[in-house]
């Protein structure tokens, strides 16, 4: 037996995460969720409607990012831990979180800066989100040795490229991540029946 | 050499433990599909890393189904975190060496 590659070992959890197609499922319906609230919030009259609306709304789009993680870690319990074992995964770390949220704010005052730049700028909207969101495929893909990721990375590149040729600011970033989402959740839903396909339950006792 | 624990250094175990260092808790499914060894080959190291006080064994359910939970101890993880600094520091003297 040859020695481990104790690096490789370490990466191991990471890459079990992304198994079953699950995470891009959620993820997926997570973001044509997000986009759609957005795009149904713009179409309504701003009077009494817009104002509840967009009272609850943005709590109800933060509290559905919470429950995406609950949701992917009940759906794993169901069907993948049955069928390829039980994984209790650790906390990222503080430097790992740290990056994240530097990256999420970095992210986020690019897009404000574009939209607030308002005329020109704000036809970047989406194509700007589109590389960063494609960047983040990348960088996931190669952390997580997944290359079907690549694949949603150049989905979202060419969204961005398509819809930043329509123009209209915040609404086309929307309607990116409704896309996108669907391309996620599409992507997912192959790779878990490709998944629960492969892994057949066993039978009683062998956990 | 002689500084490396034994217990660890056995390639099989060390797979075990570096997999279990890497999680919080896991299930005898995910570290045997992980690890590529038999049943038989890996519950022999597990009684050896569970005689040294390295990994933790507890034995459950999961509704009807029976599942082995394993997790490293502290003292496991202590002990896989010297051996990796010293195979570190046994390989940078050897890269060092004219």
């Amino acid at each position: 037996m040859q020695y481990p590659n104790l690096d490789d070992i370490g990466r191991r959890p990471q890459q079990y995460w992304n198994v079953d197609g699950l995470p891009e499922v959620i993820m997926g319906l997570l973001w044509m969720l997000w986009g759609g609230a957005w795009l149904f919030g713009e179409t309504l009259p701003h009077d009494w409607r817009w104002n509840l609306y967009w009272m609850f709304t943005p709590l109800v789009l933060v509290l559905t990012g919470c429950a995406a993680v609950w949701a992917t870690k009940w759906l794993k319990a169901r069907y993948t831990f049955p069928r390829t074992g039980y994984v209790d995964w650790k906390e990222p770390s503080r430097a790992t979180r740290l990056a994240a949220g530097g990256l999420a704010l970095v992210t986020a005052m690019i897009l404000v800066t574009i939209l607030r730049a308002g005329g020109d700028a704000r036809q970047h909207t989406a194509p700007v989100l589109g590389v960063i969101l494609s960047l983040a495929f990348v960088v996931a893909s190669i952390r997580q040795r997944a290359p079907h990721l690549l694949a949603l990375a150049g989905v979202a590149l060419a969204l961005g490229v398509a819809l930043g040729s329509v123009g209209g600011g915040w609404t086309t970033a929307n309607w990116l991540f409704v896309w996108l989402g669907a391309a996620s959740a599409v992507v997912g839903v192959v790779r878990l029946a490709r998944f629960i396909r492969k892994h057949p339950r066993p039978s009683l006792g062998e956990a | 050499m002689t500084d490396l624990d034994r217990v660890i250094h056995e390639p099989g175990r060390l797979l075990i433990v570096a997999l279990l260092a890497a999680v919080k808790e896991a299930d005898f499914l995910w570290i045997q599909r992980e690890s590529e060894l038999t049943k038989g080959n890996l519950s022999s190291h597990l009684s050896k890393l569970e005689e040294a006080g390295y990994v933790e064994i507890e034995k459950t359910y999961r509704g009807k189904v029976p599942l082995t939970l394993l997790r490293l101890t502290r003292h496991g993880k202590a002990a896989f975190d010297s051996y990796r600094r010293s195979m570190n520091g046994l390989l940078a003297r050897t890269a060092a060496r004219p």
